[in-house]
C-alpha cells in the first residue's frame, strides 16, 4: 500500500484546486427514463455517439450502446441503485477510452484501466488514453506472420507452432488446463528479454480475465509474480462479480493496451480468458437493451463482437509508419490467444464454432487426456495452427514432422496395444515409439522449456534413442540428458539456439552425447535403485531438480 | 414508452394542423387544458379511462365532466373514443403546446438560479440565447437556493452550468480523478 502523508495530500489538493479550470460550456444532457439491471434508457442526449462515455449522477459512468429515435440505451459501470428516474445524464463527447502504455506493465487494472492492485495511481498523461474500440490494421499495414512465439510447451512449439501476430484459440472443457497454457506461455516470454520490460526484445504479456472467479485472478497474479513474469505483464480483471458491461468490455480494454505497445514496435501476447463468458455478458446486456435475440438468445452481432476483437491481432509491416503515421514504429506484433470453454467437449456449439472460424488455428484440450495423465492435455491430432508453421524455428520444423507421423501412427495402433496380442515387429516398434513420444510431450506446469532443449528432447525421441528405455524412465532421462548436455557439451544447445538449425557436425555430436548420457543415466539410476533398497541411512541422493524430471510428480493442478 | 409518445405526437400534430386551418388554435388549447384539469380528478379519470364500462357510457361521463368550447375539440374527442385512443387524452395538452411552440419557433427552457431574477434579467437572458435561425427562447424561472450562486440554463436538450454548486462538483470530480491523469 502507498504510505499517506497528510502534508503531501494537502499540497496536492492545493495544487489541484489552484489549477482547476472553471468549465462552463454547453453540454448535451438527457434524463433517465428507466433504470435497472445495469442498463438505463435516457431521453434526450441529442447528438450522442455510439459507445460515447456518459456521466450519470453520483459519479456513475456509462456508455451509449443503443441509439434510438427518441432515447438512448446505455449500460452502467457502477451500481444502478445510485441512479434514479429523472436524473440528468451528461454526454462527454469522448469515446470510451482506457489508459495505455508501459506505465501499466506490472499492474492489475479493471476494465476501465483503473488500478485495483493497491499499488497506487498509474502515471499516465492525457495522450496515453486510447479508445477501447479500435480499427484493425489494414492489408497494406500488415505482413505475414514470420517470427515464432515460443510458448515453452513442447507439444505446442513442436506441433502447433504459434507465430507472432497470430490468433490461436485455446479450447476445452473446464479443468483441462486452458489458463495454465496461457500462464506457461507468459512465463516462457521471460527468455525473450530477460524479463525486463524496457528491453525492446522482451515480449510483453496481457492477461484479460473476463467473468473469472476473483480467486482465479489472484492465483494467476501470484503465479506470475512468483515466477518473475509480472514486471512485463498487464492483468485486466473483470471478474464474475463485476457488472456485465465491464465484463464484455474488458477484452477491448486489454486489446487497446496491447495495440498501443504493438504500434510502438513491441511484441505483445494477449490472452482473453475467456470469450464464452464475454459473450454471455454481452448477451445479458443486449437482451436488457431489447436487441432481438438470435440463436441461443445471443444477439445478431455476436460474431462481430469476437471478429472485430481478434482482427486487431496483427504483425505490422516494417514500414507501417510510412503508410499510416498512427504507427510509431513498424514490425510490432499483437498475438491473441483467446480461450473458449466448452461444455462436455461440444466444440460444435455456437460460440466455439464462431471463434474457431475467426482464429488461425486451435489447441484442443481434452478432459480424458488430462485425467489420463497427459498434461498438458492437448489433443495433437485435431489441434492445428494454420499460419504458425512459417514461423517455426527451422531445427524444430525439421524434426517435428517425424514427431507428428510417429504420434499419428501410434494413435492408429493404440487400441491394439491394449490387447497385448501378438503383433508383428514393425507394429510393435511403432507402438513403442509412440508411447515414448507421448511421454515426451508431457510437461509440468510453470516449467517452460527453452526451444533448444525442446529440439534436443524431440530429436532423441523421434530418432529412436528412447526406444530402449522403459516408459517411466523417459521423463527422468529427458531431464538427465538436458543437464548432461548443458554441463558437458554446452556448445550443442548453444549452437541450436544461435543458428536455429541442427547442423551436420552438431547432429553427430548430439547423437554421441545422447548415447553417453544414456549410459550414464542407466548406470546412476541402477545405483539409485540399489541405494533405495539399502537402509535410509545410506541415502545420498540429491533432491530432485525442479522440472520435468524426478520421481512421479504430483499432478499439476489446472488453475482453471 | 417510445411507442406511446410517438402516437401522442402524431395525434397532437394532426389536431394542431386542423385547428390552425380553422383558426381555432387558442380555443382547442383551452379545451385541452380543461380536459387535463378534469382528468386530474381521480374519480373522473377512473370512469372515463378505467377498464370497466362500455364506451358509450364512458363518453357520456366525459361529456358531463368536461364542457368543450370548440366544435373541433368535440369532433376530435369523438374521434378518439371511436378509435379507442381516449387513453392519450390527459397527456394531449403538453403535446399540443409543443406543436404550437414548434410552429411559432419558440424553444422552451428552464433557468435555475439561487435567488429570484428580475423580469428584465430573464428577458435579457432569453434574448442572449435566441437562435440565429429565428428561434425564440422562452425561459421559465426555477429558484433553487442549493445552487449557491450563478445560473443554470437548460434549453433544447443542452445545459449550461455556471453555478457555484456546479463548479464545486467539477472540482470534486477533478480531485477524485487527479492521480490517474497527473503527469
Amino acid at each position: 500500500m502507498v504510505e499517506i502523508r497528510p502534508g503531501e495530500v494537502t499540497a496536492v489538493l492545493r495544487q489541484q484546486i489552484a489549477s482547476a479550470k472553471a468549465r462552463t460550456d454547453w453540454k448535451s444532457v438527457g434524463r433517465v427514463l428507466q433504470v435497472g439491471d445495469g442498463v438505463a434508457r435516457v431521453h434526450g442526449l441529442e447528438g450522442c455517439m455510439m459507445s460515447e462515455l456518459l456521466k450519470f449522477p453520483e459519479g456513475v459512468g456509462g456508455v451509449a450502446l443503443s441509439l434510438e429515435e427518441d432515447n438512448v440505451g446505455a449500460v452502467l459501470f457502477g451500481s444502478d441503485r445510485l441512479v434514479k428516474e429523472g436524473d440528468v445524464v451528461e454526454s462527454t463527447g469522448r469515446l470510451l477510452s482506457v489508459p495505455t502504455g508501459e506505465a501499466l506493465l506490472g499492474r492489475v487494472v479493471n476494465a476501465l484501466g483503473e488500478p485495483i492492485d493497491g499499488k497506487g495511481p498509474i502515471q499516465v498523461t492525457e495522450a496515453d488514453w486510447r479508445p477501447m474500440e479500435g480499427r484493425s490494421p489494414s492489408v497494406i499495414e500488415r505482413q505475414p506472420v514470420k517470427e515464432p512465439l515460443q510458448t515453452g510447451i513442447k507439444a505446442i512449439d513442436a506441433m502447433i507452432p504459434i507465430g507472432r501476430g497470430q490468433r490461436e484459440l485455446i479450447i476445452g472443457d473446464r479443468q483441462t488446463g486452458k489458463t495454465a497454457i496461457l500462464i506457461d506461455t507468459f512465463l516462457a516470454q521471460r527468455t525473450t528479454g530477460g524479463g525486463d520490460p524496457r528491453n525492446p526484445a522482451q515480449v510483453l504479456c496481457i492477461y484479460v480475465a473476463t467473468g473469472q472467479k476473483q480467486s482465479t485472478v489472484v492465483d494467476v497474479v501470484r503465479k506470475l509474480e512468483e515466477n518473475g513474469a509480472m514486471p512485463y505483464t498487464i492483468v485486466v480483471s473483470a471478474p464474475a462479480g463485476d457488472p456485465a458491461s465491464l465484463q464484455f468490455l474488458s477484452p477491448y480494454a486489454g486489446c487497446a493496451m496491447g495495440e498501443r505497445l504493438r504500434d510502438e514496435g513491441r511484441h505483445v501476447v494477449i490472452g482473453y480468458d475467456d470469450l464464452y463468458k464475454q459473450a454471455t455478458a454481452y448477451r445479458q446486456v443486449m437482451l436488457l437493451l431489447r436487441r432481438p435475440p438470435g440463436r441461443e438468445a445471443f444477439p445478431g452481432d455476436i460474431f462481430n463482437l469476437h471478429s472485430r476483437l481478434l482482427e486487431r491481432a496483427a504483425k505490422l509491416a516494417d514500414d507501417a509508419p510510412k503508410k499510416n503515421p498512427a504507427f510509431k514504429k513498424g514490425g510490432g506484433s499483437l498475438t491473441a490467444l483467446p480461450v473458449v470453454e466448452t461444455q462436455e467437449g461440444d466444440y460444435a456449439a455456437y460460440i466455439p464454432t464462431n471463434v474457431i472460424s475467426i482464429t488461425d488455428g486451435q489447441i484442443y484440450l481434452e478432459a480424458d487426456l488430462f485425467n489420463a495423465g497427459v498434461r498438458p492435455g492437448i489433443n495433437v491430432g485435431i489441434s492445428v495452427s494454420r499460419v504458425g508453421g512459417n514461423a517455426q524455428v527451422p531445427a524444430m520444423r525439421k524434426i517435428a514432422g517425424g514427431l507428428r507421423i510417429g504420434l499419428a501412427q501410434y494413435r492408429e495402433l493404440r487400441s491394439f496395444a491394449q490387447f497385448g496380442s501378438d503383433l508383428d515387429k514393425a507394429t510393435l516398434a511403432q507402438i513403442t515409439r509412440g508411447q515414448r513420444l507421448e511421454e515426451l510431450l508431457k510437461q509440468g506446469q510453470f516449467v517452460p522449456v527453452p526451444v533448444e532443449d525442446q529440439v534436443i528432447s524431440i530429436f532423441a525421441g523421434t530418432k529412436g534413442h528412447l526406444d530402449d528405455l522403459r516408459i517411466d524412465q523417459v521423463r527422468p532421462f529427458e531431464e538427465a540428458l538436458r543437464r548432461f548436455l548443458h554441463e558437458r557439451h554446452p556448445q550443442i544447445p548453444a549452437s541450436i539456439r544461435e543458428t536455429r538449425k541442427i547442423e551436420e557436425g552438431t547432429e553427430k555430436a548430439l547423437v554421441d552425447a545422447i548415447a553417453a548420457a544414456k549410459t550414464e543415466f542407466l548406470r546412476t539410476s541402477g545405483e539409485t535403485q540399489k541405494a533405495e533398497a539399502a537402509p535410509p541411512k545410506g541415502r545420498t541422493e540429491a533432491p530432485a531438480p525442479k522440472g520435468a524430471g524426478g520421481p512421479p510428480k504430483k499432478p499439476a493442478a489446472g488453475s482453471h | 414508452m417510445s411507442e406511446s409518445s410517438r402516437l401522442l405526437r402524431r395525434y397532437a400534430r394532426a389536431l394542431f394542423e386542423t385547428a390552425r386551418e380553422g383558426n381555432a388554435v387558442a380555443g382547442v388549447g383551452r379545451d385541452l387544458g380543461s380536459i387535463a384539469t378534469a382528468l386530474a380528478d381521480p374519480s373522473v379519470a377512473s370512469t372515463v379511462l378505467g377498464a370497466s364500462g362500455d364506451r358509450a357510457s364512458k363518453k357520456k361521463a366525459f361529456e358531463r365532466a368536461v364542457p368543450l368550447e370548440t366544435p373541433l375539440s368535440r369532433t376530435f374527442v369523438d374521434f378518439l373514443f371511436q378509435r379507442r385512443r381516449e387513453g392519450i387524452l390527459p397527456a394531449l395538452a403538453p403535446a399540443f403546446a409543443a406543436e404550437v411552440d414548434r410552429a411559432e419557433g419558440i424553444v422552451r427552457g428552464v433557468v435555475e438560479a439561487a435567488v429570484p431574477l428580475a423580469d428584465a434579467d430573464l428577458r435579457a437572458i432569453e434574448r442572449a440565447l435566441d437562435g440565429p435561425a429565428g428561434a425564440r427562447v422562452s425561459l421559465a424561472l426555477r429558484v433553487d437556493p442549493a445552487l449557491v450562486g450563478g445560473l443554470r440554463i437548460e434549453v433544447a436538450g443542452r445545459r449550461l452550468d455556471a453555478t457555484v454548486r456546479g463548479r464545486l462538483a467539477a472540482l470534486r470530480e477533478d480531485l477524485l480523478e487527479a492521480p490517474l491523469r497527473q503527469t
